[in-house]
């Protein structure tokens, strides 16, 4: 059975959905099979790093909602994107696949409003796993505490804990360690991500793990480069040699069996 | 930067059921004990599995969110934690896991069937708890602004 690893914040715009897709694409770079599931329901956004908002739209398929409101079996909504990968690596055994939310207005609301039975979520994670053989099942989360993300977190093999170098995310992050060890999560490993170039990297990683007692897989620069590439691409598909794509394959060696 | 945020390990985290240990020499799988089985499993069905028992109106109307987790004593919320990632097992699998005699842990399980964080169920020839967890309601907003979105 493959590996279910949540990536989640306590705040918003820390980088999850880069992160989550760097991740995956490394991993399938690596003869992998990924699948990514987006349970940001309420802000989606992970299927636009990957192309899906242009050419093949979420609205030519199904998506989450549609399995949530069981119109469809989970694999019916996973999107193979492998295509991201180089012509010799998707010649490999790597797979990407890619369930995405749906961004229609009355989709949203219609969870804002009626809710859906989160015992769905772990059903069709453990689905995905076994219909399209999974290795990595990365499940790309709404951040904050809510119900959806506090299920994620406790059938995760591995959780990410993404803060970028702010108070507001430290204090957020210290009750999102405290759940996540009250969750028995098998390993948890904190990202601290958007770091400025004035910042020294490894006192930074060093406070930051004796402050939670915890391990720091990785820090990540902020970069001009991300910017620019503004949710258009996988970045270390871009910049394969950039500090941020080395520090993704360091993360990536540790959460391989 | 300023100083970060302080982490504090749960206080009961030491308290758990990793710490017992009672070892298990013989034990035999869930039997439903009397007044113990939750309703029927919200989770999509497995045709091979069936709830055991009709639902008890009092006690399995209740519904749990993943977040009524957190407040369960130290063992049993290991317990669920587990149950959950495995999405069901028997008797034998917790006690195997947790390294209990089954008559230390029948009285938790039977205790979360009751409370609705469990049914116990039947797949194939083996007695299982499952997990049943749903989302809580939303706070209810005015229909008028629900039908103005639907609208957009």
């Amino acid at each position: 059975m493959g590996k279910i690893i949540s990536v989640h914040s306590f705040r918003g715009g820390t980088g999850k959905s880069n992160i989550t897709a760097n991740l995956a694409v490394s991993l399938a770079r690596l003869n992998q099979r990924v699948g990514i599931v987006d349970t940001d329901i309420q802000s989606p956004g992970i299927h636009v790093i990957f192309g899906l908002d242009q050419g093949e739209t979420i609205e030519q398929g199904y998506a989450l909602n549609d399995y949530l409101w069981g119109n469809c079996a989970i694999e019916e909504a996973a999107h193979d994107v492998s295509h991201v990968l180089n012509s010799a690596e998707a010649a490999g055994d790597g797979r990407l696949f890619l369930v995405p939310s749906s961004l229609k207005t009355s989709e949203i609301t219609r969870v804002l409003r009626e809710g859906y039975d989160v015992g769905f979520l772990n059903e069709g994670f453990q689905q995905l796993l076994e219909v399209l053989q999974l290795d990595y099942l990365l499940i790309d989360t709404h951040p904050g505490l809510n119900e959806e993300t506090l299920l994620s977190i406790t059938i995760s093999d591995v959780l990410f804990l993404i803060l970028r170098p702010d108070k507001q995310d430290f204090q957020g992050t210290a009750v999102t360690v405290d759940v996540a060890r009250q969750l028995d999560v098998p390993q948890m490993l904190l990202v601290v991500n958007k770091v400025p170039r004035s910042y020294e990297l490894e006192s930074l990683k060093e406070q930051v793990s004796n402050t939670y007692n915890a391990t720091v897989a990785g820090v990540l620069p902020l970069s001009e480069e991300m910017l620019q590439l503004a949710s258009s691409g996988i970045f270390c598909l871009h910049y394969p040699s950039h500090p941020f794509s080395l520090t993704i394959k360091s993360m990536v060696e540790q959460i391989r069996d | 930067m300023g100083h970060p945020g302080h982490s504090t390990e749960s206080d009961d985290q030491e308290a758990g059921l990793q710490h017992s240990a009672a070892q298990t020499d013989h034990w035999e799988d869930a039997e439903p004990s009397d007044g113990n089985q939750g309703g029927s499993n919200p989770v999509r069905s497995n045709p091979a599995r069936s709830s055991l028992s009709e639902p008890q109106p009092a006690r399995s109307a209740r519904t749990n969110s993943p977040i009524d987790i957190l407040s369960l004593p130290a063992e049993q919320r290991q317990l669920m934690n587990w149950i959950l990632r495995q999405r069901q097992a028997t008797l034998k699998e917790i006690t195997d896991k947790f390294q209990q005699a089954p008559e230390a842990l029948q009285p938790l399980l039977s205790d979360l069937v009751e409370q609705g964080f469990l049914t116990l169920e039947q797949d194939g020839e083996q007695s299982c708890y499952c997990p049943r967890l749903q989302r809580k309601p939303q706070r209810r907003l005015s229909e008028q602004l629900w039908q103005k979105l639907d609208q957009g």
